[in-house]
């Protein structure tokens, strides 16, 4: 094949350029993070007092902004005094990179400083539970009334229009009152998320299930298919695929509210953890916390993905997967399919 | 030279073979009658007429095709038939009862396959079995044996994604033909098809036409798939849209693909052109003229 153009229009690249791209979409960022971290002359806009000289109010180890250092420097100059010293340093909320890194191991090991403050995979915890329930309760009458809303009018008709108007009232404005009426524990948490989740939930699933081919309704109403047969034989299974996409991306927006939800009542789980963490100016765990957030979220729709290729293998397109089969079909005895003869 | 020039027999000619074959099929028992069957569409106050008084009756084992220009109603004919969309006015019935909502007693084929695509083949031929009730065993040796009959059950654990086009009808073929219909209809199935696979399917649908007792309605808007596969072809026209001819193929059964230079053939070809794409009036003297190079003056 001939070597394509990095930039062609609207065409994929060959693999290894794939790689090699989404690597660097990551290795970008830490480099100029990296940059500013550890060459010197880059932004680092304060300076770390070693030796306080002359200068009154100067400590050991504080940090000053560096026009003022240069001022107090001059003015002992001037009068004749022992010169300060120190070394210019970024502010304490942007850790280097390493100390971050050292940080994904560090935060698990940081002792909680109050006797019932929960360590850093207990905090976790706390939120992933918190997640499911709220994303279980939400699904478990989101995606029913999406299905009946995208199947029939009457229940499009009738729901969808307060629907919508409910999906605008802001989840957290509901903070106050889910404290007043389920109390400071975790139930208000859960129906913050249930509240931002649900109505978006039902809207984006009655809308995929609308978007079911009709032809493929009506060739079942030919070959005898009515009523609940139907939904269930036709409509479920049609659109079941695209439901698991939009699920995907629905607990995406669940994690969101999860951070606002977390900040109702008594703040718990990973934000309480994040917040400590700022308090005692622990930036590396912060930043630490908030990685893992993004790698717990990232990784959970990367394996939902490959779940959805497996679990609905005629999604696959012959030609984006060249191995035909699922993961289990080594451990079954069925025939590859035939090859394809010539026309007919 | 053009077609008149030829001594050719009126498409009403019948050898007397076909003759024959017409009167016994006029004895054999109705299946479908249409009366009177109208379509009108309400726009804006105004009505829209798509058809008006069809009328006809399909005995059984028939082949008919239905062709005529695009917007002539064809599919919204077939559809009625279907129960997929409601007449304006007439009836249609089918062994004396009135057409409803869409049934296993019609088949159907589209254009677009239409297959499940979250189903295997086999579970796609099953689908209708499974919906009258019939135990998943049974479906399943049912299924096989109409695969067979199409020549696919070599495919009967693929997916839908995973066969061409032609292996895609036959497959929607046999899922249809598994519920027994009384009637099949088809509409444009080979439409999407490419020629050669086209004509492959033809021959293939006769062969499968002489071994299952089923009675054919099929759409078309390709004349000589018209002639090659049918009895009788009833032509619909625009303006007013209905009926403009049923006419009897002349053209004697088994067909062959040599027929296509017959004279039976060519005299029907005549008769459905004429019926179809009318002589456009062209008046060339109140066309604009509009010059676009000068070097091109002297080219006649």
């Amino acid at each position: 094949m001939a070597q394509r153009d990095w930039l062609g229009l609207k065409q994929e690249l060959p693999v290894r350029r794939r790689v090699l791209l989404a690597i660097l979409s990551f290795l970008v960022p830490l480099g100029i993070w990296a940059a500013v971290s550890y060459v010197p002359w880059l932004w680092h806009p304060l300076v770390h007092v070693t030796a306080i000289g002359d200068v009154d109010y100067f400590v050991e180890d504080m940090e000053v902004p560096r026009a003022d250092f240069e001022a107090e420097s001059a003015k002992v100059q001037a009068a004749g005094g022992t010169l300060p010293e120190g070394y210019r340093v970024n502010p304490v909320y942007l850790p280097a990179p390493h100390k971050v890194i050292h940080a994904f191991y560090s935060a698990f090991t940081t002792e909680p400083r109050l006797p019932n403050e929960p360590w850093l995979h207990e905090s976790f915890a706390h939120s992933i539970r918190t997640i499911c329930w709220a994303f279980f309760i939400s699904s478990l009458f989101g995606v029913p009334l999406g299905i009946l809303c995208g199947t029939y009018r009457f229940f499009s008709r009738l729901q969808e229009p307060f629907i919508e108007f409910f999906r605008y009232l802001p989840a957290p404005a509901f903070g106050a009152l889910c404290v007043a009426i389920l109390g400071i524990d975790n139930a208000p948490k859960i129906a913050i998320i249930v509240i931002g989740t649900f109505f978006q939930q039902v809207l984006v699933i009655s809308n995929t299930v609308r978007k079911v081919d009709p032809a493929l309704i009506e060739a079942a109403q030919t070959l005898g298919a009515r009523g609940w047969k139907l939904m269930r034989r036709v409509i479920i299974p049609a659109s079941i695929s695209d439901i698991f996409t939009d699920m995907r991306i629905l607990l995406g927006w669940a994690w969101t509210y999860l951070i606002v939800a977390e900040v109702v009542g008594t703040m718990s789980g990973i934000t309480y953890f994040i917040n400590q963490q700022a308090r005692y100016r622990n930036f590396d765990n912060v930043y630490a916390a908030i990685f893992m957030i993004g790698i717990i979220g990232f990784t959970s729709d990367l394996l939902l993905a490959w779940l959805g290729r497996t679990i609905f293998p005629w999604k696959r397109r012959a030609g984006s997967a060249k191995k035909s089969g699922t993961w289990w079909s080594k451990f079954k005895a069925k025939p590859a399919t035939p090859e394809i003869p010539a026309e007919i | 030279m053009s077609a008149r020039d030829l001594t050719l027999p009126s498409y009403r000619d019948q050898s007397p073979e076909v003759a024959a074959r017409f009167a016994r099929i006029r004895e054999r028992p109705i299946i479908l009658s249409v009366r009177d069957l109208k379509k009108h569409y309400g726009v804006n106050g105004t009505t829209r007429t798509v058809f008006d008084n069809v009328s006809l009756d399909i005995h059984r084992r028939e082949f008919i095709t239905v062709i005529g220009p695009s917007g002539c109603g064809k599919s919204t004919f077939i559809r009625i038939i279907a129960g997929l969309d409601e007449g304006s006015g007439g009836v249609a019935l089918l062994d004396g009862k009135e057409i409803g909502e869409p049934g296993p007693d019609r088949g159907m084929v589209f254009q677009g396959y239409t297959l499940f695509p979250w189903l295997t083949v086999k579970r796609n031929v099953m689908f209708g079995l499974e919906m009258r009730g019939k135990g998943s065993m049974l479906a399943e040796s049912e299924a096989r044996q109409w695969l067979e009959m199409v020549g696919l059950s070599k495919f009967e654990d693929s997916y839908p994604h995973e066969l061409s086009g032609g292996m895609k009808q036959r497959v929607a073929i046999a899922r249809a033909l598994a519920n027994e219909p009384r009637i099949l209809i088809m509409d444009e199935p080979f439409g999407a098809l490419d020629a050669q696979t086209r004509c492959q399917m033809q021959s293939y649908l006769l062969q499968i036409w002489r071994k299952v007792d089923v009675t054919i309605l099929f759409i078309t808007h390709d004349l000589e798939e018209a002639a090659y596969l049918s009895d009788r072809i009833m032509v619909m026209g625009t303006n007013p849209g209905g009926i403009v001819e049923i006419i009897e193929n002349p053209i004697p059964r088994p067909r062959s693909p040599a027929q296509f230079v017959g004279p039976e053939y060519l005299s029907l070809k005549l008769r459905l052109e004429e019926l179809i794409h009318p002589p456009v009036e062209f008046e060339e003297d109140r066309l604009p003229v509009i010059k676009l190079t000068t070097a091109g003056d002297d080219v006649e």
